[in-house]
């Protein structure tokens, strides 16, 4: 039997409008039960990887697997799977919400009606109301009930905490938390917000350019990169298997946030660990793509 | 998902379903008030002015003003009937279909569980029975109203298109072409008018390009009868199509002929006839009948009966149910691939 380990896997994935490529060259995979975070700057790529994965958007180049599938494969079976909740909350606005909750239930056959309901009723959003006359963040609460209510075992969530207010946005997280804790699932979500990467995800995936920058375990991304110091005086070179990533020089001193190999001793620089969103940071000011990392780190 | 699109197509199916019956009110209507007249202006004393005792010849010109009058707006009657089909069609096609589309809910609906084929055909299922619930009643109620207003021969263009079932087929054919078009445009504005006008072109092009080609006219002698009585000239025609037929013109043939004759040939004949009359003896009283002779020639009338008028609903129909199930192939094809 082929066992499936990743829920994404991108070769040389690529999607072109017209002149422009809104995503390129992207090879990567995320595994299953991870709670993987898409960050970058907008038109880096994200809700176009997003989107061919949830089958909405075709490559023009290279592959990507779903769930062992290919993400263009029409048929239910991928689709009963797969979750995904766009970028613009697109719903029946002239619908009520309970009629929003029966056209999940009409189109998912593993429509859990209870976590629909209980998750509208903790955010007090009547059912008996109209679509189009909730606030722009309980639009998108229901939207993302639907999302959650189908129970899939991938979830793609466009920007989902984009339009929430803190509680809201609390709420959410905790929900996702809850959510891969008990089905196991796995998220895939993009955001600009990286404190929501620390919080609840232990995979990120860096995109810049339209190309990936950086994709692997955030554990070992914490653990492979350091800020390194050194006075200006001393005319120190990088020890071998640094790559520098992004560097700051003040009056006295110089300090490179580089990638390290593990491990790392060296007596003439300070050391010190940066936080997940400096690293990333550096990524993405670098905008470059860099070798990839080691891929030990993803197991 | 068949839910999900009548839910969506629901207010727009009964705003449908009031303008529907309240044309169907007036047609009721309309059609029991000129049937009245008629029947009263054919029986005695009028008998449809024919041989009219003199003392009732005002009260019965006065009644066939009525009839007349009556019936003033027949003709846009029709009109709307025939307006309503590809409109409501088109309405149709643009809320269920171009309107997702445009307004991006295919990514909340193409990421279900179900396939794009799948709500293509829910799409399809649910506008149609819409289609035939509206039009259904509607095309009886027309070909009904069509006999009762003595509106005209079923099988002549100006109402052939409301005494059958054309009128349900003008609204699938644009409510297929709506959505197959607004699967590529992806804007509801210019799909409704693109799609509407296409469907105008369809209608237009099958009436004056396609249906002459379906029908087998068949002919009949005009007997002549030259008038040489008094002061006055010319001859008195009888004979000719019959009234419920769709005349398609006539003009002279060579005497004895048993196929129908072409156009052309008419042409040809009718040109060597009046020929003959500008000459000084055809300019005589007896003229007529001396071309006549002398070419060996008749007039004969051409027209489509009746009794073809099913037959040409059906092969007219099936035209119609064929591009609507090429465009819904072509849309089947379209919605597979589409960017969302």
């Amino acid at each position: 039997m082929n066992e499936v380990s990743n829920a994404l896997e991108a070769t040389g994935l690529g999607r072109r409008y017209r002149q422009k490529w809104a995503l390129r060259d992207c090879t990567l995979s995320i595994p299953e039960g991870r709670v993987a975070a898409l960050v970058g700057p907008n038109g880096a790529g994200k809700s176009t990887l997003l989107g061919v994965a949830a089958g909405l958007i075709p490559p023009s180049t290279g592959s990507l697997k779903v769930l062992g599938e290919d993400s263009q494969n029409q048929k239910a079976g991928l689709r009963r799977r797969v979750g995904y909740l766009d970028q613009q909350r697109p719903t029946y606005s002239s619908f009520r919400v309970e009629e929003i909750l029966h056209f999940g239930k009409s189109s998912n056959p593993s429509w859990n009606m209870e976590i629909a309901r209980g998750h509208l009723s903790r955010l007090n959003i009547p059912l008996e109301a109209r679509v189009s006359n909730l606030s722009g963040g309980q639009q998108a609460q229901v939207a993302l009930t639907v999302c959650l209510a189908k129970e899939p075992e991938l979830l793609l969530l466009d920007e989902p905490a984009a339009e929430l207010d803190p509680v809201a946005r609390e709420d959410l997280l905790r929900l996702l938390m809850r959510q891969v804790a008990e089905s196991g699932s796995t998220v895939v979500l993009s955001t600009h917000a990286l404190n929501d990467v620390s919080a609840i995800c232990d995979y990120v995936v860096v995109l810049a350019r339209s190309r990936v920058v950086l994709a692997n375990d955030i554990d070992f991304v914490l653990e492979s990169h350091r800020f390194l110091s050194t006075k200006l005086s001393e005319n120190v070179e990088l020890p071998p298997g640094v790559v520098p990533l992004d560097a700051q020089r003040s009056a006295r001193e110089t300090t490179i946030l580089a990638r390290i190999e593990l491990p790392f001793f060296d007596s003439r620089w300070d050391i010190e660990q940066p936080t997940l969103e400096e690293i990333v940071m550096a990524y993405l000011r670098q905008g470059a793509p860099s070798r990839p990392l080691d891929d030990e780190g993803a197991k | 998902m068949i839910w999900t699109a009548w839910r969506q197509q629901r207010s727009v199916a009964v705003a449908m379903s009031v303008v529907a019956i309240a044309f169907l009110g007036y047609l009721l209507y309309s059609g029991f008030h000129q049937q009245a007249l008629w029947t009263q202006y054919l029986a005695r004393p009028c008998r449809g002015d024919l041989n009219t005792p003199v003392r009732y010849q005002t009260y019965c010109s006065g009644l066939l003003d009525t009839v007349q009058n009556s019936g003033h707006f027949n003709r846009f009657i029709v009109n709307v009937g025939i307006i309503l089909g590809p409109l409501f069609g088109s309405i149709l096609g643009v809320s269920s279909v171009t309107r997702e589309v445009e307004q991006r809910t295919t990514r909340l609906v193409w990421t279900q569980s179900g396939t794009r084929s799948q709500w293509l055909a829910s799409k399809y299922l649910v506008n149609i029975a819409i289609i035939v619930t509206i039009f259904g009643p509607m095309f009886l109620m027309l070909g009904w109203w069509n006999r009762a207003a003595h509106y005209g021969a079923r099988i002549a263009p100006s109402s052939f298109p409301i005494a059958g079932f054309l009128l349900l087929l003008y609204s699938i054919v644009a409510f297929t072409a709506v959505v197959t078009l607004g699967l590529f445009i992806r804007r509801a504005g210019w799909t409704f008018a693109v799609g509407l006008i296409f469907a105008g072109l369809v209608i237009f092009g099958m009436e004056f390009g396609v249906r002459p080609l379906l029908v087998s006219p068949t002919f009949v002698v005009v007997s002549s009868s030259e008038i040489t009585q008094g002061s006055t000239s010319g001859f008195y025609a009888s004979g000719g199509a019959p009234s419920n037929s769709w005349g398609r013109g006539g003009g002279y043939a060579p005497v004895g002929t048993t196929v129908t004759p072409s156009t052309q040939s008419l042409d040809a004949y009718s040109t060597k006839f009046y020929g003959c009359l500008n000459t000084p003896r055809g300019h005589e009283k007896t003229g007529y009948t001396y071309c006549s002779n002398r070419l060996n020639l008749e007039y004969v009338g051409i027209f489509v009966p009746d009794s073809e008028f099913w037959r040409l609903q059906f092969e007219e129909g099936s035209i119609y149910l064929g591009i609507a199930i090429l465009l819904s192939a072509t849309s089947y094809l379209r919605v597979r691939r589409m960017l969302a």
